[in-house]
């Protein structure tokens, strides 16, 4: 297995196969970046802060028992807050070393633009699924 | 799953009030010598396969073509200019994106397709014929179809 041409990565939102409305998917795994230079050194010292893990999907839009069906009720407000599993991996198959996992158990929805977009465009939907635990990664 | 056979169909099912209307056959494949008027479903422009992964979807562009009369022929040319119209009773965008789903507004030509949409036409197209004849009047529309693989 060497390079490969995305086009079969599986992407699960609250244990709901979503991945044949995912027109493209990030995993961002992030920490802030703290500044500890001090006098003298002539360079940036960088320590990582709070991790700020999240995944990116642009889903094709679909009404029909599909994207807004599984994600509109994730929405986060005041009175709500669920949060839920999400997982990704680089094809729709076994976790493998070749074909690794990304997980979160408390990933929220916090912004949720269900329709967006100029007359003749298909309708997508681009969505940031923050994680509130670091996104771990398997190979099996 | 896209079925090219079922969109000519379907796209000439469409279409067929137009034909109707505007006297001339509408037949879903390319003809070898059409004789105006004739509206005809060409076929793929353009494929994209993939717009979603794991096969979930590709974006088709089929064209429809219209032979209309001689070039020299007014009334050709008064029809053809209502065909090019986005609407009106002989506008072929408006005969195409027909709405028969009651789900959505979406125009999936009986169930086959996810949506669609005619984007664009090629305005006036004079289309050669053989030495001794005239030269054919008419125009090719663009139609994007989203549907699952």
């Amino acid at each position: 297995m060497g390079k490969h041409i995305i086009k079969d990565a599986y992407v699960s939102v609250n244990g709901e196969n979503l991945s044949n409305r995912v027109a493209s998917v990030a995993v961002i795994q992030d920490a802030d970046d703290v500044d500890v230079s001090t006098m003298g050194t002539g360079v940036h010292e960088h320590l990582a802060g709070l991790r700020n893990d999240r995944f990116e999907v642009t889903f094709i839009q679909d009404f029909s028992d599909s994207v807004d069906d599984a994600l509109s009720p994730l929405v986060a407000d005041a009175d709500s807050q669920p949060t839920f599993a999400m997982i990704v991996k680089a094809f729709d198959a076994t976790v493998t070393t070749t074909n690794p996992q990304w997980e979160s158990t408390e990933t929220i929805l916090l912004t949720y633009q269900p329709l967006s977009g100029n007359v003749g465009d298909r309708s997508e939907a681009q969505v940031t699924f923050p994680s509130n635990s670091g996104i771990v990664r398997t190979t099996s | 799953m896209f079925d090219l056979e079922q969109v000519r169909a379907g796209l000439k099912a469409n279409l067929d009030a137009l034909g109707a209307a505007v006297g001339c056959q509408v037949v879903p494949y390319m003809l070898g010598n059409p004789t105006p008027p004739t509206i005809e479903i060409m076929g793929p422009d353009e494929i994209l396969y993939d717009i979603a992964g794991s096969r979930g979807g590709d974006q088709n562009i089929v064209i429809i073509r219209a032979f209309v009369g001689i070039t020299v022929d007014q009334a050709a040319q008064i029809t053809l200019d209502k065909m090019l119209q986005s609407s009106g009773s002989l506008s072929v965008k408006e005969a195409v994106e027909k709405i028969d789903s009651n789900d959505g507004g979406r125009v999936t030509l009986g169930g086959i397709v996810d949506d669609l949409r005619v984007t664009r036409s090629a305005g006036y197209q004079v289309y050669p014929q053989p030495a001794g004849q005239d030269d054919v009047l008419g125009s090719s529309w663009f139609v994007e179809i989203l549907s699952d693989s």
